[in-house]
C-alpha cells in the first residue's frame, strides 16, 4: 500500500510541475510586453526600466520560470500587476471560497446521482428510467450559466425565496451565507447528478448480469441485500474514478457561475486578470486551481486503492 | 457506401436520433442563410422600439437598444457553428495525430505525450481556454484556437486507447510480420478502426464546444460586441432579468436545443457505428 501511495504521489508531483510549465508557456506567448499594462504612460525611460527590473521582466523566460517556481515553492507567487497585492494570498483566499461550494455540490450531487441511477437501473425501460434519462440529457446539454439564470428567475424573482446574488463568509452570518449558497450549489450539482446518474445506471446494469449476482439471488438472499451488498459495491468503483473529472468540471462551472452570483472566488479572480491583462494573477490562479485538482484526485486515487485491492497490486 | 446507408437507416429508425438530426439540419441551414432569414438587421440600433415585448412585430421582442432578438439569435447561429466546427477540427486533427503516434510507437514518446495529456486534463477546460484567450487576445479567432486546444487531450486519450486495442489484433500483427512498413500499417490497418469512435466523439464534442464558446462569450471573453452571440445575449439580458426575463431565456433555449440535438444525434451515431454497444445495453 505504501508503494502504491508513493508512486501516486510521484505521479502527482510530475503532473503539477508540467501544469505550471504549460501555463507559464501559454502566458509567455502573449504578444507584446506585459510591462505595458503596469508602466504608467507618462513614466520616463528610467522609471520604466526600474519597474521592469523590479518585476524581473528583463530575464529570459526559463530564468523567470525557475525564479517563479522557486518563489511559488516558498508560497510567493509575485505581486498583481494591477493592484500590487500578493498573488498567493489573493488566490488562496479565492480558492477557499470556490471550494466551499464546489465540494458540497460534488458530494451531494454524487449521492443523489447514485440513488437516481439505482432507481433507473432497477426500473429499466419503465417510466422512472425514461424520466431520469430525459432529465440527465437535458442537464447535460444546458449551459450552466443559463441554468443559473433560470434558477434565479424561478427562486429569486418569481418566488422570492432566495437572494439573487451576493456572498457572505460563513462565520460572519451563517444563516445568510447558507441562503446565498443554495443556488450556486444547485447549479453545480445538476450536471454532476446528470453524469453520475448515467454512469451508475450503466454500471449497475452491467453488474446485475454477473454470475455472482445470480448466485446470490439463487441462494435466497434478500433482494435489498443483493442490490446494496453485491451489486452496488461493485458498481461503485467506476463512479469513484469519475469523481476527479467531475471535480474538474465543477470547478469550470464554478468559474462561470461565480460571475452570476457575485462570488469573489477563483472565477472572478481569473476573469478580472484577463480584463486587467494581469499575467501574474492569471498564472498563479490557473496553477493553484490545477494543483488543488491534482491533490484532490490524489486523495481519490488513494481511496480507490483502499476500496479495490486489485488496483494497488496492479501498479 | 453501404456503411453510410446502414448508418442513416439506424438513425432514421430511432425517433430520438432522427429528431436530433432534423434539428441539426435546420440549424446548419439557418446558419448558412442567416442574413436572408433574419427579419431585421441584427445590429441596427432603434431606440424607439427599445425593449419591446414579444409580439406581432418582433416575435421574440427587442433588447434595450431596440435590436430584434429573433434576428440576433438567427445571425448568432453562424458564429456558433463556425467556432464549433473550426475548434473541433483543430482539436480532432491535433489530438488524433498525437494519439496515433503515442499509441502506435509507445515507449518514451508515449510517456511524454501521456504525461502532458494528464497535466492538461487537470486544468479545468474553461481555465485553460481562459488562459489561452488571455495570451491570444479576445475575439472569434482566439476563441476557436482556445476551445480547440483545450479539447485536444480528450482526442489523444480516445485515439491512443483505440490504437492500443487494434495494435494487438492478429491481422495487424500479420502485416508487421510480413514486413509492411510502419506508416503503412498505421494508416491502412489501424487508422480505419479509429474513424467510427472519432466521428462519435467529435459529434458530442461539437455540442460541448458550443457550451464552452457560449460560456466564454457569457463572461465577456468570447465574441465581442456588437456582434451577436448566444452566450453574450444571455449575459446582456441578465441585468434586466426582473422585468424582461425573455432577453436571457430565448438565446439560452437556442443553445440548449442545439446542444441537445448534437447529443441525441451522437447517441444515434454511436449505436449505428458500433453494433456491440447497441446490442448489449
Amino acid at each position: 500500500m505504501l508503494r502504491y501511495i508513493l508512486s501516486k504521489l510521484g505521479q502527482s508531483l510530475v503532473v503539477i510541475l508540467l501544469v505550471s510549465i504549460i501555463i507559464f508557456s501559454i502566458i509567455e506567448i502573449l504578444p507584446g510586453d506585459i510591462s505595458a499594462t503596469i508602466i504608467p504612460e507618462d513614466a520616463t525611460e528610467a522609471e520604466a526600466e526600474a519597474i521592469r527590473e523590479e518585476l524581473g521582466l528583463n530575464d529570459s523566460a526559463p530564468e523567470r520560470y525557475f525564479k517563479w517556481l522557486f518563489g511559488a515553492l516558498h508560497g510567493d507567487m509575485g505581486i498583481s500587476l494591477k493592484t500590487r497585492e500578493q498573488v498567493a494570498e489573493k488566490v488562496m483566499h479565492a480558492l477557499g471560497i470556490t471550494l466551499s461550494f464546489t465540494i458540497p455540490a460534488l458530494l451531494i450531487g454524487t449521492l443523489i446521482g447514485i440513488l437516481l441511477g439505482i432507481a433507473a437501473s432497477l426500473n429499466r425501460g419503465r417510466f422512472v428510467d425514461n424520466f431520469v434519462s430525459f432529465i440527465a440529457n437535458v442537464g447535460n446539454a444546458a449551459p450552466g450559466f443559463w441554468i443559473a439564470i433560470m434558477l434565479i428567475l424561478l427562486f429569486s424573482v418569481k418566488l422570492k425565496w432566495l437572494p439573487v446574488q451576493g456572498y457572505t463568509p460563513f462565520f460572519a452570518n451563517p444563516a445568510k451565507a447558507m441562503r446565498q449558497m443554495v443556488l450556486p450549489v444547485l447549479v453545480l450539482m445538476l450536471p454532476t447528478i446528470a453524469a453520475i446518474t448515467r454512469q451508475t445506471r450503466s454500471s449497475m446494469l452491467e453488474t446485475l448480469n454477473q454470475e455472482y449476482v445470480r448466485t446470490a439471488r439463487s441462494k435466497g438472499q434478500k433482494e435489498s441485500v443483493v442490490i446494496f451488498k453485491h451489486v452496488l459495491k461493485n458498481a461503485l468503483t467506476p463512479i469513484l474514478t469519475m469523481l476527479g473529472l467531475r471535480l474538474n468540471i465543477c470547478f469550470a462551472g464554478a468559474m462561470i457561475s461565480e460571475s452570476i452570483f457575485g462570488i469573489p472566488g477563483m472565477g472572478t479572480v481569473m476573469i478580472q486578470s484577463i480584463l486587467n491583462q494581469d499575467a501574474n494573477v492569471m498564472l498563479g490562479g490557473a496553477v493553484t486551481m490545477s494543483i488543488a485538482i491534482v491533490l484532490i484526485t490524489f486523495i481519490i486515487d488513494i481511496l480507490y486503492g483502499v476500496v479495490d485491492p486489485r488496483i494497488r497490486v496492479a501498479r | 457506401m453501404n456503411n453510410l446507408k446502414r448508418t442513416l437507416r439506424v438513425i432514421v429508425s430511432r425517433p430520438v436520433s432522427l429528431f436530433g438530426f432534423a434539428i441539426l439540419v435546420l440549424f446548419v441551414l439557418v446558419a448558412i442563410f442567416c442574413y436572408q432569414l433574419a427579419p431585421y438587421d441584427p445590429n441596427e440600433i432603434n431606440l424607439a422600439e427599445s425593449l419591446a415585448k414579444p409580439g406581432m412585430k418582433h416575435i421574440l421582442g427587442t433588447d434595450e437598444n431596440g435590436r430584434d432578438i429573433l434576428s440576433r439569435i438567427i445571425v448568432g447561429s453562424r458564429v456558433t457553428l463556425e467556432i464549433a466546427i473550426v475548434s473541433v477540427f483543430v482539436a480532432g486533427s491535433i489530438g488524433s495525430v498525437l494519439g496515433l503516434v503515442s499509441g502506435y510507437f509507445g515507449g518514451k514518446v508515449d510517456i511524454i505525450i501521456m504525461r502532458i495529456t494528464d497535466a492538461l486534463m487537470c486544468i479545468p477546460k474553461i481555465a485553460l481556454a481562459m488562459t489561452l484567450t488571455f495570451a491570444l487576445g479576445r475575439g472569434t479567432f482566439s476563441l476557436m484556437v482556445a476551445i480547440g486546444l483545450s479539447s485536444v487531450p480528450g482526442y489523444i486519450r480516445l485515439i491512443r486507447g483505440q490504437v492500443m486495442k487494434t495494435k494487438n489484433n492478429d491481422y495487424v500483427q500479420a502485416q508487421t510480420i510480413i514486413g509492411t512498413n510502419k506508416p503503412k500499417v498505421l494508416f491502412s490497418e489501424i487508422l480505419p478502426n479509429c474513424i467510427s469512435p472519432l466521428i462519435v466523439y467529435a459529434t458530442t464534442n461539437l455540442g460541448g464546444s458550443i457550451i464552452t464558446e457560449s460560456s466564454l462569450s457569457f463572461i465577456g471573453c468570447g465574441v465581442q460586441p456588437p456582434n451577436a452571440a448566444w452566450g453574450s445575449m444571455v449575459e446582456a439580458g441578465f441585468s434586466l432579468i426582473r422585468v424582461y426575463p425573455y432577453l436571457s431565456v430565448y438565446p439560452g433555449i437556442a443553445i440548449l436545443v442545439v446542444v441537445l440535438a448534437f447529443n441525441m444525434f451522437g447517441d444515434g451515431l454511436r449505436d449505428a457505428l458500433d453494433p456491440r454497444i447497441s446490442k448489449s445495453l
